[in-house]
């Protein structure tokens, strides 16, 4: 039952948004939604342990061989946390940007929530697939249309180039389902095909490439730090914070255990994608003056690191990538709000025009450093553990035989985001000050309540990730498991 | 045969109305009572119930297939008589004749998907057919409408040509004109010419490159209501016939024209998806668009499977309902072109919204009925064994999604000044309707699938 | 003091390892100890450098700042005991024991007790010889150039420039290029090259759609010659 309602809430307090015609009042609708969604969530982490509560299966399109059949495991618990933990704060942080029609836009924020959670929830590929479609279609209209002055072409860019991708999975789970004995487009179903090597390969790049658009893997990003930086940044928070999620998710979801064997052969190929990307990006990083690009190629950075390590097939990476999935939500979410922050005080986002902030903004500059911190991953911010467990997982790979340079390359990465992060915070907190920033005031309010709380998850994850290492170990073994099999059968 | 009667004396009682009603709006109630009554007794026989019994000597077949897809014409044609007939008005003053020659066309659909005589076949195309060139040409006083009626006359002709040589070189091989013909180890050349020629022929109808060149300039020249009624219900019948052409007089030769509706498939995926993407206005983009989705049937048509089968008729109710309903606020804009609906989210958030519902549900968007259709299709494609047409036809689909989606930011992210004229709430709400049931099918097929079978 | 214990117990590793580290050890020291004697003289001894508004400014540091540096100058001198050699107190190496869950502890000492006594006293006689030199150059400080030597030194032996030169401007050039050539003109102009050679077909297929039933008629027969050229003649 949790399962469902995580979905039902965000979808019909989504629907009955377009209706409320108030803008304070669908703000706080919003807002009450998200908030129940989370309690929802936590609840499905804590207490709801039975199996009616975290399994949801119901008959539908029965003639195609799908169900509508839901799941809430370590997996997607993690995720759905996320989603449910973002919006809240989304929502918080940005209360007093102002938009036109905001019924139609908190609308369609709230179904593209419904749409993520369905994507993390979904065990029936048909279904998967349309919840992929469902997170992607509002988000469409949310960046299009609230957007910055490039945005119609840079978001149909976006729109297209992701739908191209996720038509090609569509065949590739097609085609699946034509391999299954009982014609079936479910995950368990899919889980005990044993496809050829050749067939694997070809399954392999028809959903892979659907992900890596999505997460986005070199060379597929150009989509990426235009779309952040044209969309209204309540927009490019569940973008970063959460969609990109979605191609992780997929990878591990879709990918790895259907088919091991490519994801094994094809292995080097995409962790040299993912290393190239992550010093590609890195260093593009550096020379970024807008800051909303310079996190937007931070992202990639950060994510090609999780996409790596997605196939050195190692318990502690894949730890590594749980736990980082959620903390880098949390702290590019942060840094986003930052970023609010200095667009709406100053109307610029160039980092040249910035400096001399922190005298007169103490707490910006405190909250703002400590993300930064924590987006170069220095120990005692969650990313650490999370960046910290990932270079262990590609170090100890036994799947490639270029773990060492792989990990030493990924290292870089921490270096160049040192770089290029504390480049930021020192043109933006310190030096003279320019004329924009003579009248500077302090944050206060919604987003420094909101800030402190990630502030605070920064570190209580950087310090005790646990909680989050737990709710995912049961299921980094099941997944080895399935892997592992394959690859007894390889040799 | 009920809907086939009924239509058939609706049509004659429509041509009468005129001398006998000499007001416009009772002409149009008369019309529309007269099709609600096809559509109940299209019903009646769906359920097992015909009201008359006339022996066909096994030329007309009426299957489930043929009568729930004469069931999904006919409520379409409801949908285009509720939203466009006042439009239709707007013509000529010959209004009564445009009702009356659209129920002759109702009585064609019927005749061809239900055939099972070759001859039934030719028949039903040109009962179908020779109204269309008239309401081509309804514009008396537009040139455009002049030309193109000729156009798609002489162009018609022609194909009526290919189709008829084809069904006597057919006869001259297998000695019958009933469908069904089974064949020996070596297929006769003769008959596989045949089928060659009314496989030109039947693509021609479907407007399936190459030999789609008609349809652009006759679907721009036509008046746009009848443009609407052209691109949807009568393209949808001409598949059904086609689907059944093949499946049941060359099923058994399938080898042999199996590459050929394939090729003919992609190129009109190609032909019709590139070149749409380059126009510059809504109603000539539609006719590229109604090419592009041709290609999407063809491919039933190359799989020839009970997916397909459901498929072709989910693809007929799903695009016919989205393009009726785009055509219906598109005779009402001031302006064709894409500038024309700048800023029509701004002045109509109603109609805007469910505008966007049929341009996701034809760019095949999920939770529309457009998607689930192209994923039968798909579906039926990867079953009969090409994997490559599958992909080639969704890079097709992602092409698509360009000049669908150019609609939507013209409504919703420019400014402009769209206008549009004549908008009662009664159309507001024939719309929304089409769009529920647009999503009501994307969500849940079987509503219309199972009545194939049950 | 702690510093001394704690050097000379390196010095002494160095030792025993190898000679030549130990000679660096040294003159690091007393380097060292020249580097803090001339801070110490500049800063308080000589006359006084600054404005005379400067001068009046002068005072002893507040509480807040005295206290925690009587707090550590303490500690630095008791902090020494911890670890005493074992020349001058058997068992006075509490530090080591107390380390030695982690780190092995050296059971055997090469080196004697004696040589471990010269070399402490070596030690101590250059640092003392070196404080002397910083207190003979620096009890009257002025401000003088610095020689050809200084300069280097006072860019510190211009490392931060080898950095500048060797990785941060390679590496900026690198992003410039990378952001430049190859992520606009290379892999985004690649993307959107698909999206514009689209719009190209679109526009020369346009010329297909001549408006001429002729040559409309023309293209469809000439398209069902060659159907019937693939059926017949290339299709096996």
């Amino acid at each position: 039952m949790i399962v469902l309602l995580l979905f039902l809430v965000p979808l019909i307090g989504g629907f009955l948004s377009f209706f409320i015609k108030n803008d304070k009042t669908v703000r706080t609708w919003a807002l009450l939604t998200s908030v129940i969604t989370l309690l929802i969530s936590i609840a499905g982490n804590t207490f709801a342990h039975s199996p009616g509560q975290l399994h949801f299966s119901s008959s539908w399109l029965g003639s195609l061989g799908s169900s509508f059949s839901l799941q809430l495991d370590g997996l997607s618990q993690i995720l759905c946390l996320l989603t449910a933990i973002s919006y809240p704060l989304i929502l918080v942080s940005t209360w007093r940007s102002s938009y036109k029609t905001a019924n139609n836009f908190f609308a369609l924020m709230l179904l593209t929530q419904a749409g993520l959670m369905g994507v993390f929830l979904a065990t029936d590929a048909l279904l998967f697939y349309f919840f992929w479609e469902l997170a992607l279609v509002p988000m469409y209209f949310l960046c299009s249309g609230w957007g910055g002055e490039r945005r119609i072409p840079v978001t149909f860019k976006f729109f297209i180039y992701t739908f191209t991708a996720s038509v090609l999975m569509l065949i590739g789970l097609l085609y699946l389902y034509f391999q299954t004995p009982d014609r079936s487009f479910s995950l368990q179903s899919f889980y005990a095909l044993k496809l050829s090597n050749d067939t694997q390969s070809w399954v392999f790049w028809l959903l892979f490439l659907a992900f890596a658009v999505k997460m986005p893997v070199f060379p597929f990003h150009t989509w990426q730090p235009d779309t952040y930086e044209q969309s209204p940044t309540a927009a490019t928070m569940v973008l970063s914070a959460i969609m990109v999620k979605m191609g992780v998710y997929g990878v591990i979801r879709w990918v790895l255990p259907v088919v091991p064997i490519a994801a094994y052969s094809w292995g080097d190929v995409v962790m040299s994608l993912s290393v190239i990307g992550i010093i590609y990006a890195s260093i593009i990083a550096i020379q970024q003056d807008d800051f909303k690009r310079l996190i937007a190629y931070s992202s990639i950075a950060h994510i090609g690191l999780m996409s790596a390590t997605l196939f050195a097939e190692t318990k502690i990476g894949y730890q590594g990538v749980m736990v980082q999935m959620f903390n880098h939500g949390i702290n590019i979410l942060g840094l986003w709000i930052i970023v609010e922050l200095i667009e709406r005080q100053f109307g610029t986002r160039k980092l040249s025009q910035l400096g001399g902030v922190a005298q007169k903004a103490p707490a910006l500059a405190i909250l703002f450093v400590i993300l930064a911190f924590a987006n170069i991953s220095l120990p005692l911010t969650n990313a650490f553990i999370g960046e910290f467990l990932m270079f262990s997982g590609i170090w100890s790979s036994t799947v490639t035989h270029y773990n060492i340079l792989f990990t030493v390359l990924a290292i870089l990465s921490i270096i160049l985001a040192a770089v290029y992060t504390l480049t930021a915070v020192q043109k933006v907190l310190y030096g003279p000050e320019s004329s924009i920033t003579e009248g500077t005031k302090d944050i206060h309010g919604n987003e420094k309540m909101v800030l402190w709380v990630i502030v605070i998850m920064v570190v209580v994850f950087g310090v005790y990730p646990q909680p989050l290492l737990r709710i995912t170990d049961g299921f980094v073994d099941l997944l080895l498991n399935k892997i592992n099999v394959a690859h007894l059968f390889v040799k | 045969m009920n809907a086939l009667i009924f239509s058939a004396v609706s049509g004659v009682i429509m041509m009468f109305s005129s001398f006998l009603l000499n007001n416009k709006n009772s002409v149009r109630v008369l019309a529309h009572v007269l099709l609600l009554a096809t559509i109940i007794a299209n019903i009646f026989e769906l359920r097992g119930i015909s009201f008359f019994h006339i022996d066909t000597r096994g030329m007309l077949e009426f299957d489930r297939f043929a009568l729930l897809f004469t069931l999904v014409a006919n409520v379409c044609t409801f949908a285009f008589f509720l939203l466009s007939s006042r439009d239709l008005e707007k013509i000529g003053n010959h209004y009564s004749d445009y009702f009356s020659l659209l129920f002759f066309i109702l009585a064609g659909i019927v005749v061809s998907s239900s055939f099972k005589s070759l001859l039934m076949l030719f028949l039903g195309i040109e009962i179908l057919s020779i109204p269309l060139y008239i309401l081509t040409g309804s514009d008396k006083r537009n040139l455009k409408s002049n030309e193109a009626s000729l156009k798609y006359f002489l162009m018609g002709s022609f194909s009526t040509g290919l189709m008829l040589m084809g069904i006597a070189l057919i006869y001259g091989a297998t000695g019958t004109f009933q469908t069904g013909i089974t064949v020996a180890e070596k297929v006769p050349v003769l008959l596989i010419t045949g089928m060659m020629l009314l496989l030109f022929s039947m693509s021609f109808k479907v407007s399936a490159a190459p030999f789609h060149f008609w349809t652009p300039d006759v679907y721009d020249g036509a008046p746009t209501v009848v443009t609407s009624f052209m691109a949807t219900v009568v393209k949808a019948a001409g598949f059904i016939a086609f689907m059944r052409l093949f499946a049941e007089e060359f099923g058994s030769i399938r080898p042999e024209w199996k590459l050929l509706v394939g090729i003919v498939a992609a190129v009109t995926l190609f032909i019709g998806n590139i070149t749409a993407v380059f126009q510059q206005s809504v109603k000539r983009m539609l006719a590229y668009s109604s090419i592009s989705q041709a290609g999407f049937m063809m491919l039933a048509i190359y799989s020839l499977s009970n997916d397909a089968k459901e498929g072709l008729i989910l693809y007929a109710a799903a695009y016919s309902l989205a393009t009726i309903g785009i055509f219906a606020v598109l005779v009402r804009m001031k302006d064709y072109t894409f500038e024309g609906f700048n800023g029509f989210a701004k002045q109509q958030p109603f109609l805007a919204g469910i505008l966007v519902v049929f341009l996701l549900s034809l760019a095949g968007i999920p939770l529309t009925a457009g998607f689930l259709s192209k994923f039968y299709m798909l579906k039926a494609t990867i079953d009969g064994g090409s994997l490559a047409l599958a992909i080639f036809a969704v890079l097709m689909a992602a092409v698509s999604v360009y000049y669908y989606f150019r609609l939507i930011q013209s409504m919703y992210f420019k400014t402009g000044n769209a206008t549009i004229s004549g908008t009662t709430t009664g159309f507001k709400y024939t719309l929304a309707a089409l769009a529920g049931i647009t999503i009501l099918l994307g969500i849940f097929p079987n509503l219309l699938t199972n009545w194939l079978y049950f | 003091m702690s510093g001394f214990f704690s050097k000379d117990a390196i010095l002494l590793g160095a030792f025993e390892h190898d000679k030549f580290l130990y000679v660096i050890g040294v003159l690091t020291a007393a380097l060292t100890a020249f580097y803090m004697f001339r801070l110490l003289f500049i800063t308080f001894g000589g006359s006084f450098r600054g404005s005379e508004e400067q001068r009046h400014h002068i005072h002893e540091s507040p509480a807040a700042m005295t206290i925690p540096l009587i707090v550590l100058a303490v500690l630095a001198i008791i902090g020494g005991f911890v670890g005493v050699p074992e020349v001058f107190m058997h068992g006075g190496e509490k530090l080591a024991d107390y380390l030695s869950p982690v780190i092995r502890p050296v059971t055997e000492h090469k080196v004697s007790h004696s040589t471990e006594m010269l070399l402490m006293a070596l030690t101590t006689v250059i640092a003392i010889v070196a404080i002397v030199i910083a207190w003979m150059r620096y009890r009257s400080y002025k401000e003088e150039q610095p020689s050809a030597f200084g300069k280097v030194l006072e860019n510190k032996w211009y490392v931060d420039e080898l950095y500048d030169s060797i990785v941060v401007r390679p590496v900026n050039k690198l992003g410039v290029f990378a952001n430049k050539y190859f992520e606009k003109s290379g892999i985004d102009a690649l993307v959107n090259g698909v999206g514009r050679m689209v719009n190209y077909g679109g526009r020369q297929m346009r010329w297909l759609q001549s408006g001429q039933v002729g040559s409309y008629i023309l293209l469809m027969v000439i398209s069902m010659l060659m159907f019937f050229v693939l059926q017949f003649f290339l299709r096996k």
